[in-house]
């Protein structure tokens, strides 16, 4: 694979429209990015944990009062009758299948 | 009193002020909403004013005072005076834009718990500040929608990512402000426009309402003039939130109770690889000369080594940039953010809506982020950089078992140009000394030490044990009082 595929693999990944520019400058950054990741390989890391997270706790599971649906419907880009309305998801074929 | 007096009190002195009917907290409003006026079209540090939110909640302290209903203790200290945030921490009914045409006109539906905790004491919000975009970056020179210059030197950045936090304490515009950390974000600007930063131990600010950039190592600190407001601030702030699952109580909140103390035979490591060939001789030898001031008071000087140092900065480049890209994928213009006005189907719409929406930074980082996440490069890449996390806590709880706290430059560098630093990567080495705090989600404060290269500022960086804040703001200010004869701005 060459680096122009990869950077449009990666991308799509991102869920990122690039431009050409940007292609070839992220690509060029993405190798530097990785030569300097490959310093980690400079330390011995043989006998390291791989860490503990930060402890946490979690609330009780209880009802209590959320955000303001009103508030929230206007945040929405676009809405109808109280439901958020989204783009379609499946294609017209995809829809036919899943009914059958 | 004149209003120049207003600009350099403390937190502490206008509080007394207050109290005292020197002033009202409309006429301390008023006063900084005219310095912004007069001042911020040259600084621009400001993105939003909120200037009749402002007002409102001056004279809402001012009835309450009226009424004897002000409140006592900690939160005394901060009542009817005003600050303002970074544009990342979500303010109710007012924009917050993390400084991205992605979140341009986002008007958040709920404040974050650090907004909610002042407001609780009588702070007065005057504005959002901007920021590196999405905080990704060390000069605020990545923000998509205004330019922040350093107070110091116009011709200067501000550092980053809270250059606006910093920049507008710094200049006067506003007696305090708050700026989120992930791998410097606080320090790095206080260290440029010579105020102090302070990036609390992991948990104990809540994150609830900060726009998640790296979700592990995002911390909310205070940007002041002087150590004495830092501790009052994050005095204001600390606690556990049912909000944030990684928050805890401070084990010692009082944050003032120590400042005098002094630092007779504390001992402070002195680690050999913050001082190496990277660093400036102008920020070297301000901080070896602070190391001096600190050890004529009594403190004893402990050289020592880090040798996770070297690798500490590939090790955050990758789990920050693996964190942004999950954190951000919200950001598609269906959940959050810019929506694009031509797209063919859903993929096109989140594709075209990110493309968009994010700057070249956040592109890059993104991208990073999923390289290093995607098959092939997990194990050498996040797997590593997880491990190499690991064993840098590990060599810093040792250290600090034998040091008391860690003695360093904030920063290598001065305070660069505009435009100076196009190279990504020579942009990244601004975070070097800064970001093992982060990984290790140890306490660590910034405070000026002096002048380097044309005069500009120095920082130095104190880093502790998890929450030992309260002794880096003793070590701190027996630096500032011995240094600039106490609390200079009382």
């Amino acid at each position: 694979m060459n680096e122009h595929m990869d950077i449009e693999a990666l991308a799509r990944l991102s869920r990122l429209a690039l431009t050409e520019d940007e292609k070839r400058e992220f690509a060029t950054d993405l190798e530097a990015m990785i030569a300097f990741g490959r310093t980690l390989n400079k330390a011995d890391l043989s006998t390291a944990t791989c860490g503990k997270n930060a402890p946490t706790s979690l609330r009780a599971d209880e009802p209590a009062p959320s955000l303001d649906r009103t508030a929230i419907m206007d945040m929405a880009a676009t809405s109808s009758d109280g439901f958020v309305t989204v783009v379609r998801v499946l294609s017209e074929a995809e829809k036919e299948a899943s009914e059958t | 009193m004149k209003n120049n007096d207003l600009t350099s009190l403390s937190l502490t002195a206008l509080a007394d002020g207050l109290r005292r009917g020197d002033f009202s907290s409309r006429e301390l409003c008023e006063h900084f909403l005219a310095e912004i006026a007069a001042k911020d079209g040259e600084i621009g540090a400001f993105l939003t004013r909120s200037c009749s939110h402002a007002l409102a909640a001056a004279d809402e302290c001012d009835r309450r005072r009226a009424r004897g209903e002000s409140p006592d203790g900690a939160l005394a200290a901060l009542f009817g005076i005003p600050y303002a945030l970074k544009d990342n921490i979500c303010t109710k009914g007012i924009r917050t834009t993390c400084a991205s045409r992605m979140l341009e006109h986002f008007v958040p539906p709920y404040d974050a718990t650090v907004v909610t905790r002042l407001s609780g004491a009588g702070g007065v919000l005057l504005g959002k500040l901007n920021m590196d975009e999405f905080a990704m970056g060390a000069s605020t020179e990545h923000s998509a929608l205004a330019v922040t210059r350093n107070p110091r030197d116009l011709t200067r950045v501000p550092g980053g990512s809270s250059g606006g936090s910093a920049a507008a304490v710094a200049a006067g515009l506003v007696p305090y402000a708050l700026g989120s950390d992930t791998g410097g974000s606080v320090r790095n600007p206080a260290a440029f426009c010579g105020v102090v930063g302070m990036k609390p131990t992991y948990g104990t600010v809540s994150r609830y309402g900060l726009v998640a950039f790296a979700s592990s190592l995002d911390q909310i600190g205070p940007i002041t003039k002087n150590v004495r407001d830092n501790a009052l601030v994050l005095s204001a702030l600390v606690g556990r939130d049912a909000h944030d699952a990684t928050s805890q109580e401070h084990p010692a909140p009082d944050f003032c109770a120590d400042l005098d103390r002094g630092v007779r035979g504390l001992r402070i490591g002195i680690p050999s690889e913050f001082f190496g060939e990277d660093c400036s001789r102008c920020v070297r030898d301000a901080v070896l000369r602070a190391a001096d001031v600190l050890a004529s008071l009594g403190a004893i000087l402990v050289p020592l080594s880090l040798p996770s140092f070297d690798v500490a900065l590939a090790a955050y480049y990758v789990i920050s940039s693996a964190e942004a890209s999950s954190n951000l994928s919200r950001f598609d213009g269906v959940r959050y953010g810019h929506r694009a006005a031509d797209y063919k189907d859903v993929e096109s719409l989140y594709c075209r809506s990110r493309g968009e929406g994010f700057g070249s930074e956040v592109k890059r980082r993104i991208l990073a982020g999923t390289l290093a996440l995607s098959v092939g490069y997990y194990d050498a890449y996040y797997q590593k950089a997880t491990e190499a996390r690991a064993r840098l806590r590990e060599e810093l709880t040792t250290i600090l078992s034998t040091c008391d706290i860690i003695l360093s430059p904030t920063v290598p560098t001065v305070a660069h140009r505009f435009g100076e630093r196009q190279d990504h990567a020579q942009m990244l080495l601004g975070d070097r000394y800064t970001v093992p705090a982060n990984l290790a989600g140890l306490p660590a404060l910034s405070l000026p030490c002096g002048t380097g290269e044309d005069g500009l500022p120095v920082g130095m960086q104190l880093m502790g044990a998890p929450f030992s804040e309260a002794l880096l703001y003793r070590v701190a200010y027996a630096y500032e009082r011995q240094t600039k004869g106490g609390d200079d701005y009382e």
